[in-house]
């Protein structure tokens, strides 16, 4: 099993450098699947799943998404939940591993007995970590800063919409920011980062004959409005504007004259939803 | 020791509390207007319930903490959201109080007021809160002199559907038609699949009602509420989850009356100890509306005010400038 043979040589590279000692076995007996008995190293736990850092056979790094069982849900919902979540997940990240202009990790491998998807591991910050800027004092990111990570995020979500592509969970959370060009840092220069649309486990296809589709859109970038103004207060209009500025451009015009549209209905039924019913 | 009487009257119960400056309840009364089987709360026979109850709540909330008008150190009402009429009964009521024994009085953001009383019952301190009730279903967290909505629901409350499929089921109204289902519920055996929409950090009830609602004489009354209930509860706890995630947080507090339903909360103790955190929950009292929740934030937020002492029916979460947290 392929699983086995990474464990092993893991734990060899481990004997050589201690500075991996986050792989320890000791960490895995803690963690929190019990379906998972190689040593490999937490990276994170979503509301899915835990994500774990490993390297293939041939040493490419990657990440295995777990979408472990959870125990607060009945069995059988849990199953189809997790069925349907990996389904759309691979669909959705091999077909806009396809688009020109989308970046998404390379998916790998599916493990249906596992619950595993097993992508290309992406090397740096979230969208949500990088906006809220580095060093001490963490000053968030000013828009100007911030503007050709965002544009870039416009831009992937409109190929991925006249895709008929719908993400389902646009959040700074789900995209993560990589170094595409020489420069060191995750500094100011952000015109070599790249950004990468991850955890398409929500995402679904909305074609055009389907009368849904404009709201689809106008919903996918509103949840990403929303998660801009809960968890970057300072900036989020600003943010808002720059992503939507450049979906628009890089959308054809009737098609982002609907979406606006849509998004302002949208936006209104928000605000002025009856509180009682 | 300044006292703070709250006067609550957003939806179907009418409450008045007492509160002190350091936390501690003296009473809490409360009434119910309970509708008739089959039936949902009107907003005219709702007011005219609580004009009618109102004064004897207010003698009787003195009476059982003991105090007397002169005694108090203001007067909060429910401004907004909920229903016009209710609204405007309660408001009137505190507004000719507070004249009465000229006392200062402080309008209350209904929602800010479930929060604040949940943070104070349980001494939870910064965590992410799921507010679920007949009017609402919000995933809030505070940053920044605001409660954030991370996610709410696109269609109707959770509340409000179960309230629905309760009137679907000929289930009664007293005390509370959620209550109700929870009773059905733990005597369901069967898992009836029905439609889960999660939307990121929202989610949405509609489908599922009108499609519990075709099954209704197709699935025992149980065996429906039990399904429903696993179902809308897990969706729940999905989105509050990933707010979690999203902001790392790792407590959970609920508030609101679905929040004292024990298979919610039991499901959201799951979560969160999967996350090495806690669940911060209450019991009836102080989960469903209630004046003390109202006099407590009233005596927080008493330096907020610009004078206005109105109501409105739509007042959200986020709009209130919260001047009393880090
Ligand atoms: N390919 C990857 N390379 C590097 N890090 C990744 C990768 N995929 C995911 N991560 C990290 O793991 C986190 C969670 O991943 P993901 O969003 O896929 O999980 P999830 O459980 O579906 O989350 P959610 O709570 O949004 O549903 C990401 O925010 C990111 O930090
Ligand atoms: N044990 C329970 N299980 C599930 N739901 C319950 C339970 N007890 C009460 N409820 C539901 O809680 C709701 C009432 O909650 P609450 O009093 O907090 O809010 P409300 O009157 O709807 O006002 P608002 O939305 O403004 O807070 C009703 O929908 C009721 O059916
Ligand atoms: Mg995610
Ligand atoms: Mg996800």
């Amino acid at each position: 099993m392929p699983g086995e043979n990474l464990a092993r040589s893991r734990q060899e590279e481990e004997d050589e450098d201690d500075s991996t000692t986050d792989l320890s076995p000791s960490r895995a007996s803690t963690h929190p699947s019990a379906s998972l008995t190689v040593p490999f190293s937490v990276i994170a736990q979503g509301a899915e799943a835990v994500l774990y850092r490993t390297t293939m056979f041939d040493g490419q790094a990657v990440v295995i998404k777990e979408r472990f069982r959870k125990q607060y849900r009945l069995p059988e919902l849990d199953e189809q939940l997790t069925r349907t979540r990996m389904t759309a997940e691979a669909r959705a990240t091999a077909k806009a591993w396809r688009l020109s202009g989308v970046h998404v990790p390379a998916l790998y491998l599916v493990d249906w007995q596992r619950r595993w998807l097993v992508f290309e591991y992406i090397e740096g910050p979230t969208l949500r970590t990088w906006l809220e800027g580095e060093g001490s004092e963490r000053r968030a990111r000013i828009p100007e800063a911030a503007a050709p990570v965002l544009r870039q995020v416009g831009e992937a979500v409109s190929t991925l919409h006249a895709a008929d592509w719908i993400h389902g969970d646009l959040t700074s959370s789900n995209v993560l920011i990589r170094r595409s060009g020489s420069n060191d840092g995750w500094g100011e220069d952000a015109h070599e980062l790249q950004a990468v649309l991850i955890d398409l486990g929500l995402a679904f296809c909305s074609s055009s004959c389907n009368e849904h589709h404009v709201e689809d859109k106008a919903v996918d970038l509103y949840v990403l409005e929303r998660a801009f103004r809960s968890a970057h207060a300072t900036h989020a209009d600003a943010y808002t504007a720059i992503v939507w500025q450049a979906y628009a451009q890089h959308s054809r015009p009737q098609d982002a004259r609907a979406v606006q549209k849509r998004l302002e209905l949208v936006r209104q039924r928000g605000r002025k939803r009856t509180m009682v019913g | 020791m300044p006292l703070f009487l709250g006067v609550e009257g957003s939806a179907n119960k009418v409450g008045v509390g007492i509160v002190s400056d350091a936390g501690a309840v003296l009473c809490n009364e409360r009434e119910t207007y309970v509708p008739a089987t089959g039936t949902g709360f009107q907003p005219r026979e709702t007011a005219r319930h609580h004009q009618r109850q109102v004064v004897q709540l207010l003698q009787r909330a003195l009476r059982a903490a003991g105090v007397t008008p002169r005694e108090l150190a203001g007067v909060a009402y429910t401004g907004g959201p909920g229903m016009g009429a209710p609204l405007q009964s309660c408001a009137v009521a505190a507004r000719t109080f507070a004249q009465l024994f000229r006392l200062p009085l402080v309008p209350v953001n209904h929602c800010v007021a479930h929060i604040e009383m949940g943070r104070l019952v349980t001494g939870a301190v910064d965590p992410a809160v799921l507010y679920v009730s007949g009017g609402n279903t919000q995933v809030i967290a505070y940053s920044e002199q605001r409660y954030r909505v991370f996610g709410e629901t696109i269609d109707i409350a959770v509340g409000n559907c179960l309230d629905r499929l309760a009137r679907l089921l000929g289930l009664s109204n007293a005390p509370s038609p959620g209550y109700n289902i929870e009773q059905a519920a733990k005597r369901g055996k069967r898992y009836v699949p029905l439609p889960y929409c999660v939307k990121g950090m929202d989610v949405s009830f509609s489908g599922l009602l009108s499609y519990a609602g075709e099954l209704v004489r197709r699935v025992s009354v149980e065996d429906l509420c039990y399904s429903v209930q696993e179902t809308v509860f897990a969706m729940l706890v999905e989105v509050t989850e990933r707010a979690m995630a999203h902001c790392g947080y790792r407590d959970v507090l609920v508030v609101g009356g679905v929040g004292c339903n024990a298979r919610l909360q039991e499901m959201l103790r799951v979560m969160c100890e999967g996350r090495g955190g806690r669940l911060w929950g209450m019991d009836e009292r102080y989960c469903v509306d209630n004046g003390c929740m109202v006099a407590w934030a009233g005596w927080l937020g008493r330096g907020e005010g610009d004078g206005w002492a109105g109501v409105r029916q739509r007042w959200r979460t986020d709009e209130v400038v919260v001047g009393w947290r880090e």
